[in-house]
């Protein structure tokens, strides 16, 4: 009883913590910069109220603002002169009610229009003009930008602050202050919902009821995408899957785990086929296929977080042409189905799905977890069901041991152990965020598949930042093989690659392989070494130490995915939700709705990315004094070399903070 | 044995509903009915040039009646114009911006061929983005 009062006392004050996290620098920023701009506006009332209004010259083209980086004072007034030189075009301000069409070959005039909050906010086109449409962007900044000054105030702050914290009070169980290692027991401790919970979840047709929809949701993708709308975002292939459900599942990892893997419709077919069952039990012996084993080699998440990269190198084609998302998406479950065949069970998902991948990788940072009640029951008992299967259930298809698992990473939350264990003692558990992460980190210190998919994780959200929202046209052009077309089935043509195309991707996946492969592994090793030399040990070799810590990358990089999911659904939240009226793009209205794009709040997106930058950048440095404590059980050198490492860790957070401020 | 025979029972229907989901295949049939099958109303998507144009280049209609174009644009802005001197006034419906329609009533009197044509720039082809209406 005591425990249960600690862990919701506990619960609260994290609760209070994280909101204020998130909070505070919203508001205090908000503040800060509105108060400076007000001063600095009262300064322009009494100079100059009537001054003539400068004229800034913009030519718009398929897909791009030139120039792309637009610098205004703050107060001062503008017209933009835009001139489209090839077709229609919009013209659209953050923060400001303007929509402008820009017909071919016509100059327009907006404005005069005056900026009153500094920052960096962004010019869209406003008329889908092609594929590249959503990302033709150009980045207006309001000077003097008080905005990214106090952003990178509040990260450099943020970092001495958490920095003091573990220097004074850090503790291995503790993270920011709470507890790390409560847990609550959610099907036998929470009223109500727990119990129906578990009935649920040992009822056998739960996994079949959650993945039709979803194979449903599949079928439509393909036709959509093979024979749909060739445009991205009046496509349902493109708006639900790159918009929705990409921004979803990076939601879904913290609060859920890796629950989207149980309702996947990818590995079902192969599933069904080897077990000769939708729903019930056959024979949990021998599935129906080959039978073979699969290579210890390949059982880890080299292939996996590879094909991530590589599905990234391609990620312009990918969300903007539908044909090339369908490809994608029956490469993927053609492979799952043939892999369940081969090699029984789950191992596509495992090692080769680049989503499994990436979502498995920071599902340890989820709050959600399958665990037995108790390692030493489980051990202890001959049976074995949770691996061997039983008439109630299949044998772990993710090939764990259930009862002695001690991540999320490869834990597909199918709940066969759930329907299996005879002494019922296994559950779901509610935690802490990464709460067996240090743990984690030490453990497989040596794997260095989980190290290289954090790094490029962590690469990719900025090279994704920069490449949709950036104003850097090259990067766009480069990625996109200078393509203006969008593509279905039958248009396919339109995507032959030219020998420039192919040049310019060459530029683009060279240099993202080499930032995310090498360099940003290199400086994170630099960085370790130094860490290594800073806390004066002799016995812990750098590689080791540069393992463990790259796991911290997990929170880090999720948090910073999410604030970038954020941008994507307040942006073109429309597109998806259009996308259900109007699957094909056709022209249809089956649901009676009909949205106009426009962005939610869009000038407010930094101040809701900023926490969340924070908030991974502040457990980052905590984690990493916590790993430092295990390797090497002194607060001084453990507090030397997270200082060392928080250097790297703000640095990369300010290179974020300068994307958005 | 009846317990067995149940389960059956369900994998079955399991299998039907898996089998059903393949209908989403058959969902771009619904096109006609979803868009109404109006005589007097013709349905055009534009594309550029390049992904195929007007998806309906050869049109007949009768002379006297009055005819409806609804104009999809599916990629781009486009607009569907005919400039003829046997018609009273040009045909114009204006830019329709992607993902839009536009309507526009003709009513063709003398008999012949009509060419309607894009009339905003809409990709390099776009001169060629044409269509023929025949009046009977």
């Amino acid at each position: 009883m005591a425990k249960i009062n600690k862990f919701r006392r506990g619960n609260i004050i994290f609760i209070l913590i994280i909101l204020m996290l998130l909070l505070a620098p919203l508001g205090i920023s908000y503040f800060i910069i509105s108060g400076q701009a007000q001063k600095v506006l009262r300064a322009f009332e009494l100079s100059d109220e009537d001054g003539e209004a400068r004229v800034i010259e913009i030519t718009a083209s398929q897909f791009q603002f030139n120039p792309n980086v637009i610098h205004v004072d703050l107060g001062e007034k503008i017209i933009f002169r835009v001139t489209s030189t090839d077709v229609m075009h919009g013209f659209y301000i953050d923060g400001k009610d303007v929509f402008a069409e820009v017909p071919p070959g016509e100059t327009v005039e907006i404005g005069p229009l005056q900026f009153n909050q500094p920052g960096k906010f962004k010019i869209r086109c406003a008329i889908t003009c092609g594929p590249l449409h959503p990302f033709m962007i150009a980045d207006l900044i309001v000077e003097p930008d008080y905005t990214l000054f106090v952003f990178v105030a509040l990260t450099v702050l943020t970092a001495i602050t958490v920095l003091l914290y573990v220097k004074t009070k850090g503790r291995e169980d503790r993270i920011l202050g709470i507890n790390r290692k409560v847990k609550i027991d959610v099907l036998k401790r929470v009223r109500i919902i727990g119990p129906l919970l578990k009935r649920v979840l040992q009822w056998r047709g739960i996994h079949f009821v959650l993945i039709l929809p979803n194979l449903l949701f599949f079928m439509l993708i393909f036709a959509t995408g093979f024979f749909g709308n060739p445009t991205g975002n009046k496509n349902f292939s493109i708006a639900v899957v790159w918009i929705l459900w990409f921004a979803l599942i990076e939601f879904m990892i913290i609060f859920a785990s890796r629950t989207w893997c149980t309702m996947c419709p990818l590995p079902a077919v192969g599933e069904w086929i080897a077990r000769r069952r939708f729903i019930g039990v056959h024979n949990v012996r021998k599935w129906f296929s080959l039978n073979k084993k699969w290579p210890k080699s390949l059982d880890n998440m080299w292939i996996g977080a590879l094909s991530f990269l590589v599905m990234s190198l391609m990620i312009l084609w990918l969300v903007t042409r539908p044909v090339v998302s369908a490809i994608l998406f029956l490469i993927l479950i053609v492979m799952g189905t043939v892999l369940y065949l081969i090699v029984p069970a789950r191992h596509f998902c495992r090692s080769i799905c680049p989503a499994g991948a990436y979502i498995g990788y920071h599902s340890n940072e989820s709050i959600f977890e399958v665990r037995s009640r108790s390692k030493a029951i489980c051990d202890a008992h001959p049976g074995k069901e949770c691996i061997r299967g039983s008439p109630k259930g299949y044998g772990c298809p993710w090939k764990l041991y259930p009862g002695g698992n001690q991540e999320n990473t490869y834990c597909g939350q199918c709940y066969e152990c759930l329907k299996n264990c005879p002494l019922d003692n296994m559950t779901i558990k509610a935690r802490m965020i990464g709460e067996d992460l240090p743990e984690k980190a030490i453990r497989t210190k040596n794997n260095y598949d989980e190290s290289w998919m954090g790094f490029i994780r962590f690469s990719l959200v900025i090279f994704y930042t920069l490449a949709f929202f950036g104003p850097y046209w090259f990067l766009k052009d480069w990625g996109n093989m200078g393509n203006a077309y969008g593509a279905n089935l039958a248009s396919i043509n339109l995507l032959t690659p030219t020998m420039g195309g192919f040049q310019k991707w060459l530029n683009w996946a060279l240099l993202v392989s080499f930032v995310a492969l090498i360099a940003f592994p290199a400086i994170f090793y630099g960085f370790s070494w130094l860490a290594r030399k800073a806390a004066k040990v002799k016995d812990i070799p750098t590689k080791d130490m540069f393992g463990a810590y790259s796991y911290v990358l997990a929170p880090f990089g999720l948090t910073l995915w999410i604030g970038f999911a954020i941008t994507l659904i307040l942006v073109n939240w429309a597109y998806p939700v259009n996308a259900f009226s109007d699957p094909f793009g056709w022209g249809w209205n089956l649901f009676g709705f009909k949205f106009d794009w426009y962005p939610i709040f869009p000038h407010l997106i930094p101040f809701i990315q900023l926490p969340l930058i924070l908030l991974g950048l502040a457990l980052a440095i905590n984690f990493t004094y916590i790993i430092s404590l295990k390797f090497f059980n002194g607060r001084k050198p453990a507090f030397r070399s997270t200082a060392v490492m928080t250097v790297l860790y703000t640095g990369s957070a300010l290179l974020f903070v300068y994307l958005i401020g | 044995m009846v317990k067995t025979s149940s389960k059956l029972r369900w994998e079955v229907i399991a299998g039907v509903l898996v089998l059903l989901t393949l209908a989403m295949f058959l969902v771009p049939r619904l096109d006609g009915m979803v868009m109404g099958n109006d005589t007097n109303t013709i349905l055009i998507r534009a594309s550029i040039k390049e992904a195929g144009g007007f998806d309906k280049r050869s049109i007949e209609v009768n002379a006297g009646e009055k005819i409806t174009f609804d104009i999809y644009s599916m990629d781009m802005t486009h607009s569907f114009i005919i400039n003829d001197d046997r018609l009273e006034s040009d045909v114009d419906t204006g830019p329709i911006h992607t993902g839009e329609h536009g309507t526009v009533e003709v009513v063709f009197d003398e008999p012949g061929e009509y060419i309607f044509r894009c009339g905003v720039y809409c990709s390099d082809l776009h001169g060629a983005m044409t269509g023929k209406i025949t009046v009977l």
